[in-house]
C-alpha cells in the first residue's frame, strides 16, 4: 500500500511541474518537451571568472532557503524580487556549497538540493563535509560529488545514496529525469545506493567540450514515514561524454608509433656505441 | 637488505597510495591532504590520494593570475593562490626534498619497472649516456617549467594563445595517461580531434608515452631527465632535510663508479672534487651514488644532521655483488 502510493506520487510528480526544485533557468523544465537542448545561464564553468551567481526556485513560494558554505555555516536566503531569483551570496570561500530548499506542511515535507561551486579564497575543509553532512531529513547525496576534471557526463555512471535522517533508505525508488527529456528510474539497493548510467540524449552535438552546453538532470525519490510524505530532488548539470569526439584508437595507434620510434632510437644508438666500443654492458652497476 | 632494496619498497607503496589512494581516506583525501604534490600523481586519476602541484600551478596561471592582471588587479591578487600552492609544495619539500623524484613520484617508478622489464627481457641496456648528450638534454626541463607551467598558461588566459594551452604540461604528461590506464580508465589515451591544437596536444602525449615506454626498456628514466617537475624541485633544494654531501678525495679522480651508478648520468658527481653539497639540478636523491662509492665516507646521505647511509667498502662489496647476480638472471635464461 505504502509503495503503491509512493510510486503514485513519483508519477504524479512527474506529470505536474509544481514541484521545489532549483533551476539555472525560469522555464528550463517546461519546455522538455520542445527543447532539445538545454541552454542554462548559470556559470556552470568553475574556473571561469564568473558574475553574480543567480539561480531560480521553481514552485518556492512559502519555501525556506538556507546557503551552506563549504565549513557548514548557515545563511538564510531570501528570494530577489526585481529578478525573481535567489542571489547567491559571496562568502569568501571556495568549493561546493549547498544550496537547500525546504516547503513543510501539515503532513508533508518537500525540499531541493543542489550544489554550486563558488570562488574565493581556499575553505580549508574538503568538500566531503559539506557533501557528506544531513542537510535534510530525506536527502539524495552524490557518491562521490564531482571534482576537479570530474563532471556528471553522458555515459557515464554515477552513483547516489539516498538517506533518511541520515540512515541508508534501501528499496527506495528513485527517477531520473534531464532537460533533454529522458526518463529513468530504479531502486536503492540495502544501503540506500543506486547508479544511472547517463543517458546520450544531447541531439546536435559538436565536437570540443565548450562547445556543448550542459542540460540539468534531477533526481526524485518520496519517502512515507509517520503519516509525513516527504519528497525530495537533487539537481546539477551533466555533460556530453568526451568519447564523442576522442578515439582511443587513434591514441593507441599515436602510442605504437612511439614506442616503435623509441626502439629505432635505442637500437641505432646501441649500434653505434657497440661500432665505438664506447658503452660497456652489464657492469653491475646499471640497475 | 639494501637503499634500493628499500627505496623500490617505498616506491610501490607511494605508487599505490598516490595511484589508488582513495580507498585511504575517502574521494576528497587530495583535498584533505594538500593538491600540491611535488611529485606526478595526476589530478585526472579519479582514485588518487593527492594532486601534483603542476596543475594547481598551471591552473592558478590561466585561471586566477592572467583575469586579475588583465583586468587591472594588483600583483598580490593575481599571485596569491599562487604563493600558498608554492609555500604548501615548499614545505613538503622541505621534509623529503628531490626524494620526492626518487622515492615517490608514480612515473618514476614505473620507469624503473620498465628498465627492469626490458633488462630481464635481455635487452641491451645503455649504462649512461655521453656527457655531450646529457648535457643537450638538461636545458629542456627548465624550458618545459617555463614555458609550460608557467608562460603558456598565462598567455592562454590572456587570450593570446587558445585555451588548449592552458594546461599544455598536463596534456602531454605521461602520468595522466598512466595513472589513469592503472585505474582501468582509458579516457586519457586518445586522440582529440575537437580542434587542430587538442589534436597536435594528444597526439604527442600519446606518441611521448609510446617513446618513453621503449626507450625506458633500454635506458633509465627517460622522461625524469626532462621533466618540470625535477626543475621545480630544484628551486628549492637547498630547503630540503635530506642532503647528499660528498668529501672528495683523490682516489674520486680516477674512480667514477659513482656516476656510473647514477641513474640520470650526473657526471658532476664524479668530476666535481670542491662542493659538498651534491644535490645537482638533475638529481633525484635515489642514493644509488651513496652505495656504490667504494670508499669510506667519501658520499654520504643525511636526513638534517643525521646520516641515512654513507659510502662504505663492505657495504659496496655487498652491494656490488647482489647487483651482479641481479643483473645476471634474465627471462632468457641466467647469464654466466
Amino acid at each position: 500500500m505504502k509503495l503503491t502510493l509512493i510510486i503514485i506520487l513519483l508519477v504524479l510528480s512527474n506529470m505536474t511541474y509544481a514541484e521545489l526544485l532549483w533551476s539555472p533557468k525560469e522555464n528550463l523544465w517546461h519546455k522538455v518537451k520542445q527543447r532539445q537542448q538545454a541552454k542554462p545561464n548559470i556559470d556552470h564553468n568553475s574556473h571561469m571568472p564568473s558574475k553574480e551567481k543567480s539561480i531560480y526556485l521553481m514552485d518556492g513560494h512559502h519555501a525556506d532557503v538556507i546557503f551552506i558554505s563549504p565549513d557548514l555555516k548557515k545563511q538564510k536566503l531570501s528570494l530577489d524580487m526585481e529578478s525573481g531569483k535567489y542571489i547567491l551570496p559571496k562568502t569568501g570561500m571556495d568549493n561546493y556549497h549547498a544550496l537547500v530548499a525546504e516547503k513543510r506542511g501539515k503532513n508533508s515535507h518537500e525540499s531541493s538540493l543542489r550544489y554550486v561551486s563558488m570562488r574565493g579564497k581556499p575553505s580549508g575543509v574538503s568538500p566531503e563535509l559539506v557533501v557528506n553532512s544531513a542537510k535534510l531529513p530525506l536527502e539524495i547525496v552524490p557518491e562521490p560529488m564531482i571534482r576537479e576534471h570530474w563532471k556528471f557526463y553522458t555515459s557515464n555512471s554515477h552513483t547516489f545514496k539516498v538517506q533518511f535522517n541520515g540512515q541508508p533508505l534501501a528499496d527506495s525508488w528513485v527517477v531520473l529525469s534531464t532537460s533533454n527529456g529522458t526518463k529513468m528510474d530504479g531502486k536503492t539497493d540495502q544501503y540506500g545506493r543506486i547508479t544511472f548510467t547517463f543517458p546520450e540524449d544531447f541531439a546536435h552535438i559538436k565536437a570540443g567540450r565548450r562547445a556543448n552546453k550542459p542540460a540539468e538532470f534531477k533526481l526524485r525519490t518520496v519517502h512515507i514515514h509517520d503519516d509525513t510524505t516527504y519528497k525530495t530532488n537533487f539537481n546539477a548539470p551533466y555533460y556530453v561524454n568526451s568519447a564523442h569526439w576522442q578515439s582511443n584508437s587513434g591514441g593507441i595507434a599515436a602510442l605504437s608509433l612511439g614506442f616503435i620510434s623509441g626502439l629505432l632510437i635505442m637500437f641505432k644508438h646501441n649500434r653505434k656505441n657497440n661500432s665505438t666500443n664506447k658503452n660497456q654492458q652489464s657492469s653491475g652497476i646499471a640497475l | 637488505m639494501n637503499l634500493t632494496i628499500i627505496r623500490r619498497f617505498v616506491q610501490l607503496v607511494a605508487f599505490i597510495v598516490m595511484v589508488y589512494g582513495i580507498g585511504l581516506g575517502g574521494y576528497y583525501l587530495a583535498d584533505k591532504f594538500s593538491s600540491s604534490l611535488p611529485a606526478l600523481a595526476c589530478a585526472y586519476d579519479m582514485e588518487t590520494a593527492d594532486h601534483c602541484s603542476l596543475i594547481s600551478l598551471q591552473h592558478q596561471m590561466g585561471h586566477r593570475a592572467a583575469p586579475v592582471l588583465g583586468s587591472g588587479g594588483s600583483l598580490k591578487d593575481a599571485f596569491l593562490p599562487t604563493i600558498i600552492t608554492l609555500l604548501s609544495f615548499g614545505f613538503l619539500l622541505v621534509i623529503l626534498s628531490k626524494a620526492f623524484c626518487g622515492w615517490i613520484c608514480p612515473l618514476g617508478f614505473f620507469q624503473e619497472v620498465l628498465n627492469i622489464i626490458g633488462q630481464k627481457l635481455g635487452l641491451q641496456q645503455t649504462t649512461s649516456l655521453e656527457q655531450s648528450v646529457t648535457e643537450k638534454i638538461r636545458p629542456i626541463k627548465w624550458l618545459m617549467m617555463i614555458f609550460l607551467l608557467f608562460v603558456f598558461p598565462l598567455l592562454a588566459g590572456f587570450g593570446v594563445v587558445g585555451h588548449e594551452l592552458g594546461d599544455p604540461f598536463c596534456r602531454i604528461c605521461p602520468s595522466r595517461i598512466l595513472t589513469t590506464l592503472a585505474t582501468g580508465d582509458a579516457k586519457e589515451l586518445v586522440v582529440d580531434t575537437s580542434s587542430t591544437g587538442y589534436f597536435i596536444l594528444s597526439v604527442v602525449a600519446t606518441f611521448l608515452f609510446g617513446l618513453m615506454m621503449s626507450v625506458g626498456l633500454m635506458l633509465r628514466q627517460p622522461f625524469c631527465r626532462i621533466c618540470p617537475m625535477l626543475a621545480l624541485n630544484t628551486l628549492f633544494k637547498k630547503v630540503g632535510l635530506v642532503r647528499l654531501v660528498k668529501e672528495a678525495k683523490p682516489r674520486c679522480v680516477k674512480c667514477g663508479l659513482c656516476a656510473k651508478a647514477c641513474p640520470m648520468d650526473i657526471h658532476e658527481i664524479h668530476t666535481d672534487m670542491d662542493n659538498k653539497d651534491v644535490i645537482y639540478p638533475d638529481c633525484t636523491l635515489c642514493g644509488r651514488c651513496v652505495e656504490f662509492c667504494p670508499d669510506k665516507n667519501v658520499l654520504k646521505m643525511k636526513y638534517a644532521f643525521f646520516p641515512i647511509l654513507s659510502a662504505d667498502p663492505a657495504y659496496f662489496k655487498k652491494r656490488k655483488k647482489a647487483q651482479t647476480q641481479w643483473e645476471k638472471i634474465t627471462l632468457l635464461g641466467n647469464k654466466k
